[in-house]
């Protein structure tokens, strides 16, 4: 039986993954979109550590590779990295600075970008490393970075409720 | 004597009343000047209290009302909060009747069968270009039917499921049409009547991705005179599309590297970005 913290994150990811089809492609600026799931996940691994943002990520990208139902896994892979890279960096940072944490969504919205790119190359998808980083990688980390502060101050609320559930329970 | 002082007083006073009723019943040229001098002594008392009373039962009155007209004002009120969103909701409407009537006005001037569908998620991603219908195979759907709006060419079934399908743009980088370059002017909504005049060249229109809403058509023969401004059009080679659905307008032409290859860049018909309904083409009417 899942207990009530599983299923916020289901929720959670599930909320992210439906607003990223429905209600992003409505806030395409430069031509790009801001990644929902991403700074989900990357919020995730600075509040909960790797291995829930792994989970995090894996289940969100798989939920954008059944939507797409083409290179299934690219999504997956890409997130759960990231997330799990997002959670061990997370005792180092200092993620109460905004500046900090723009620069991380921005740093981790590229890599899982160059990631995506070598993948798709792999599998032949006609993909740039140099036109689409100039064209894709760049615009969306800028947008991905300015976006994080909200998605992680959205998640260190549901972090907060979580914790003083837990005190009032045990008290 | 004095035990009959009081009867004898009350019976005259009655006594004089009834006179005094009987002597003015009638109609009088003249009232007295006690009379007089009574009514216009209790004239400006009784015009004062009667002005207050008068004030007092329309500040009730006042009162009442008020008590109905903030009712009213708060049921106004609500009224007019919806009518910014009313108005917004009325241009939507209009605007979607707009479309719609220009989608039916295309469908029914073109030699298709269309299902008409509305677009009910896009590609949340920045790198695929794809959106997905309401229309699946229990509406007649199946893989690899061309999706059409009035502006020209959207793209081709991908995936189909029961109640919905994915539709692949010609902007994607996966996306390949074969096409015919044409001299002359067309539209979507005209291409499949007009007789466009002369075919320049066969070719192929492949994607460049969302980021790129521009086409690149590779253009078989070197030696074709394609010039900016030419239509493309579906030219039915590739067995996907059916001939004559317009793409879009030749911008500009160059040389490949080796100066073997001529190609062009294609601004698409379609705004992708605006895409709300379409029409999947069953076949031929």
């Amino acid at each position: 039986m899942a207990g009530t913290r599983t299923w916020v994150f289901v929720a959670v990811v599930g909320m992210a993954v439906v607003l990223q089809g429905a209600v992003v492609p409505h806030l395409i600026v430069h031509r790009v979109k801001p990644d929902l799931v991403l700074l989900t996940t990357l919020a995730c691994g600075l509040l909960y550590g790797p291995a829930t943002a792994a989970r995090v990520g894996l289940a969100g990208g798989l939920l954008q590779d059944m939507l797409l139902g083409k290179y299934v896994g690219v999504f997956a892979l890409t997130r759960m990295t990231v997330g799990y890279l997002a959670g061990v960096a997370e005792r180092r940072l200092y993620r109460e600075n905004v500046l900090i944490l723009i620069a991380v969504a921005g740093l981790a919205s590229a890599l899982t970008d160059l990631m995506f790119i070598g993948l798709l190359r792999g599998f032949g998808y006609p993909v740039s490393p140099v036109s689409d980083a100039r064209a894709v990688v760049l615009p969306a980390a800028l947008y991905n970075g300015l976006l994080a502060p909200f998605v992680y101050r959205g998640l260190h609320a549901l972090r907060r409720w979580e914790l003083a559930r837990r005190e009032f329970r045990e008290a | 004597m004095n035990r009959y002082r009081k009867p004898i007083v009350s019976v005259l006073l009655v006594l004089a009343t009834v006179v005094l009723m009987g002597l003015t019943a009638r109609e009088r040229e003249r009232v007295t000047l006690l009379e007089q001098q009574i009514v216009e002594l209790l004239a400006p008392v009784q015009a004062v209290f009667s002005r207050a009373a008068q004030r007092a039962r329309e500040t009730a009155a006042d009162l009442a009302e008020l008590a109905q007209v903030r009712v009213e004002n708060e049921r106004l009120r609500g009224r007019l909060e919806l009518v910014p969103w009313l108005e917004q909701e009325l241009a939507q409407v209009r605007a979607e009747n707009a479309r719609m009537r220009r989608l039916l006005g295309f469908a029914e001037t073109q030699p298709f069968a269309f299902i008409a569908a509305r677009v009910i998620a896009r590609n949340p991603d920045n790198w695929f270009s794809y959106a997905v219908l309401d229309k699946g195979a229990a509406d007649g759907v199946s893989r690899d039917m061309a999706v059409v709006t009035y502006g020209g060419l959207v793209g081709r079934v991908v995936r189909v499921g029961q109640r919905t399908c994915t539709v692949l743009f010609i902007l994607d980088r996966d996306s390949g049409v074969a096409v015919g370059v044409y001299r002359g002017e067309a539209s979507g909504e005209t291409a499949t009547q007009v007789p466009v005049p002369q075919l320049e060249s066969f070719g192929v229109v492949l994607g460049h991705g969302a980021q790129r809403p521009l086409l690149h058509l590779r253009i078989f023969s070197p030696d074709a005179a394609v010039k900016p401004g030419d239509s493309v059009l579906t030219s039915g080679l590739g067995g996907v599309f059916p001939a004559g659905l317009y793409v879009g307008r030749v911008e500009e032409v160059g040389w490949g590297e080796m100066g073997l290859v001529k190609w062009a860049t294609v601004r698409p018909a379609v705004d992708f970005d605006r895409l709300s309904e379409v029409l999947i083409v069953t076949g031929a009417r």
